[in-house]
């Protein structure tokens, strides 16, 4: 007991260490002392730049409301965490902290790991265990290269992210013989730390969203690393000549040899740290050898593992990460400190909000890069914990204030689409259970189906009042949006708006270079709407696709998506590689070209990368896992795949690894109701 | 001059395709002509005097005379910080040994 609290306290001191001293070291003690920001000082910080650490500056401007601290990514390792410069902008003060990605990848993966030791080792392990779960010295030194080698095959991220960036190979190459070393350490610190604990990491998987995990200056993610390690690890001959292995392994040789070099850059944003920012071959190999071994690891964990789920666990950490992660943004947005310190030790993709005002008007990210993605963790959180309430017919107080919080930042995420599903799964679930008989279950199912889609519209209707009711609007409303995003619009252009204006879609087809601006998919959506096979009475794909984006305010997005959409025959049928957006965000030139706007939709990110083959696998396996199950998890996972139909979450790495948690549990327990006593 | 091309292309970048390898030496009647989408590299000697050259030529010869890219007296701290982490690795792998031999030396 005297040695556990022992180590505790060793833990939470190093955990210290880690976070303060970095960013409280001065260079030189001969500099004149710190000012107070302001005009007038500006001039002094401009000056005397990499001499003075973030708590010193924090320090002599506490209260002072106009300083926006920012991470400086650009910057060399003598200057991490001091001040690398101020800009006067808006009235407010950009303060740059430097960073540098030599020291981050260990000073944030040594935080990280030091937080997982806090899991209790499963006592069951013993030692001849535990030395079987140790990775073989080769595997680690593979894993190490692996991941340096991003730095040559994304060279112009990282050199667009880090100062003195070499990619010459030579024994002179201390930033890559250092980012390799670096790569050593958090491969065997992992491997020394969490793979003792990695039978009961599932319990803890709710974490993932409040530290996140993504490298500051880096484009490549914590998790992604341990799971590669972790599919290294167990891979051989056996997972090779599995079928999906199999099927991967054809689609490889599509994606590589219909890969068109243009070697653009693609800026990923809030995507970083799961996405290919460039159009190389070495960049495609690079993302199609960590998603499968990432895909691997994780599968190995979440299936091998099981038997070690305690949902009641689950539901306990839900509910902590829910609130941590709206008090967070809460701190976040209140100090700009504190949005600088979650941005760099919990991971994020992107700073957190710094105002409580919400974006465009309606949604509210807080903590997350993504209002979406974070909606649906909390709504998961919500359904998890409502199933346990229904069940045990008890809750604490402590529970009802966490439901309170994560209930606020739901409402603030404005997530529509997780509100209406969290409703729609409740009432299925709940009429499944309440019911007797299987006939009088599906009478109810009906009855509350139908009721609740009355009450749906109308709520719909009443807080949409922008969004027409008229079915032939409607109906072309996903054409209209796709074509006014086309580069026919790019100057203004009477004659096509006018043909637009009077849905006269046949003269547009018949426009000299409509093969050339015009993308497949809009020409296809196009096509199918003016088709004389149309049969009268009943909707043709252009009017059911466009009246359901209109229904879920999906249109603007999806339009834009048709209107770059323009694949092969080989990249519809088979995609283009995981996580590659490159492609499809600089091969067709449409009107609208600033700024990240993703395909909005989950299964548009798996025609992206894995063509209508994605598609139909996940669709078949979707519905396999579905009918196939009894036990309760399939709720969780019917409620995820309905949101993913309209967000981005899966190329965030957090919803990614808790979607393949929730579809490998589902696989799990085909059976067995949670394992509730 | 060619044996420190190795050195010459790691600072001045690779060689054009184009260009003669010429030692100007101290010819004062020398003019260097700026060289088109040569980016402009700033070169230092031991006493941390500053030369801009704007051509692969100019650099060459300049880094042949013992001009380098690094400012003098500084730390290289990539360097340094793969000698820690080389460090911090290698202790960590002979952490158990270590604790052994201090507890017998103690």
């Amino acid at each position: 007991m005297v040695k556990q609290n022992k180590n505790t306290l060793i833990r939470i001191s190093i955990l210290l260490f880690v976070i303060f001293i970095p960013f409280s070291l001065n260079n030189s003690s001969e500099a004149p002392d710190t000012k107070y920001l302001e005009i007038s000082s500006i001039s002094f910080y401009q000056t005397q730049t990499c001499n003075y650490s973030l708590f010193d500056f924090w320090k002599e401007n506490i209260g002072n409301e106009r300083v926006v601290i920012k991470a400086d990514f650009f910057s060399s390792i003598n200057c991490f965490g001091k001040v690398n410069g101020v800009d006067y902008i808006d009235d407010s003060f950009y303060v740059y902290i430097g960073t540098n990605l030599n020291i981050n990848l260990l000073l944030q993966s040594l935080f990280w790991i030091l937080l997982i030791s806090f899991i209790k080792i499963p006592k069951e392990e013993d030692f001849s265990e535990k030395l079987k779960k140790k990775t073989s010295p080769v595997r680690i030194i593979f894993t190490a290269l692996l991941f340096t080698s991003q730095i040559f095959t994304e060279s112009k991220f990282y050199n667009l992210y880090n100062k003195n960036v070499d990619t010459s190979i030579s024994s002179e190459n201390f930033f890559i013989l250092g980012v390799f070393v670096a790569y050593l350490i958090i491969l065997k610190l992992s491997d020394d730390i969490i793979t003792p604990r990695i039978s009961v990491l599932m319990n803890y998987l709710p974490f993932i969203f409040l530290v996140i995990g993504t490298y500051s200056s880096s484009n490549i993610n914590f998790y992604i690393i341990y799971f590669c390690l972790i599919g290294t690890k167990h891979f051989s001959t056996k997972t090779l000549t599995n079928k999906y292995s199999i099927l991967y392994i054809a689609l490889i040789f599509f994606w590589l040899f219909n890969q068109n070099l243009s070697n653009n850059y693609f800026d990923v944003d809030k995507i970083r740290g799961f996405a290919n920012s460039e159009n190389s071959q070495g960049s495609l190999i690079f993302w199609i050898i960590i998603f499968y071994f990432f895909v691997n690891g994780l599968l190995h964990v979440f299936k091998k593992y099981c038997h070690q789920l305690d949902f009641e666990v689950l539901k306990k950490n839900f509910l902590i990460s829910g609130t941590l992660t709206v008090l967070f943004g809460f701190l976040g947005t209140i100090s700009s400190y504190l949005n600088f310190i979650n941005f760099y030790f919990f991971g994020q993709n992107k700073n957190g909000m710094s105002t409580f005002q919400s974006v465009a008007g309606n949604t509210w990210r807080g903590f997350s890069a993504s209002a979406e993605a974070l909606g649906e963790f909390y709504g998961i959180a919500l359904l998890l914990t409502f199933y346990f309430i229904f069940k045990l017919k008890k809750v604490t107080f402590l529970e009802i204030t966490s439901i309170g919080l994560i209930l606020y930042g739901l409402i603030k995420t404005n997530d529509a689409a997780v509100l209406i599903s969290l409703v729609v799964i409740s009432t299925f679930f709940l009429s499944n259970k309440l019911t007797k008989t299987k006939k009088t279950a599906v009478k109810f199912i009906i009855f509350f189906g139908l009721v609740l889609v009355f009450l749906l519209i109308i709520t719909y209707s009443f807080f949409n009042p922008g969004v027409s009711k008229d079915y032939d609007f409607l109906s072309q409303n996903l054409l209209i949006e796709s074509l006014r995003n086309s580069y026919y619009f790019e100057d203004e252009n009477l004659f096509v708006n006018n043909l637009v204006d009077n849905s006269n879609y046949k003269d547009i087809s018949y426009l000299e270079d409509y093969e050339v601006v015009l993308s497949k998919s809009t020409r296809f959506l196009l096509e199918n709407y003016i088709s004389d096979g149309n049969i009268s009475y009943l909707p043709n794909i252009t009017s059911v696709v466009s009246v359901g984006s209109s229904l879920i305010n999906r249109t603007d997005k999806w339009g834009l998506f048709v209107s770059r959409y323009n694949p092969n025959d080989i990249e519809f049928l088979f995609g283009s590689g995981p996580m590659q957006f490159n492609k499809f965000y600089n091969s067709h030139t449409i009107k609208f070209k600033d700024g990240l706007i993703l395909p909005h939709s989950s299964i548009l990110n798996i025609l992206l990368f894995f063509g209508l083959t994605g598609i139909i696998v996940w669709v078949f396996g979707s519905i396999k896992l579905m009918t196939k199950n009894t036990s309760d998890i399939k709720y969780l996972f019917l409620f995820y795949s309905l949101n993913l139909l309209k967000s981005d979450s899966t190329l965030y790495v957090s919803s990614f690894i808790l979607i393949i948690f929730i579809a490998t549990q589902c696989q799990n327990h085909k059976s067995k109701i949670l394992n509730i006593n | 001059m060619e044996q420190n091309i190795t050195t010459i292309e790691k600072i001045c970048g690779a060689k054009p395709a184009d260009v003669d390898l010429i030692i100007v030496g101290n010819d004062p009647n020398f003019v260097f002509v700026p060289q088109e989408n040569y980016i402009l590299k700033v070169l230092y000697d031991l006493d941390g005097n500053i030369i801009n050259v704007t051509s692969w030529l100019e650099c060459a010869n300049y880094v042949n005379g013992g001009w380098t890219d690094l400012i003098p007296g500084t730390v290289n701290w990539e360097k340094n910080i793969f000698i820690a982490y080389l460090i911090i690795f290698f202790g960590y792998l002979a952490k158990g040994r270590l604790i052994k031999f201090l507890k017998k030396t103690w």
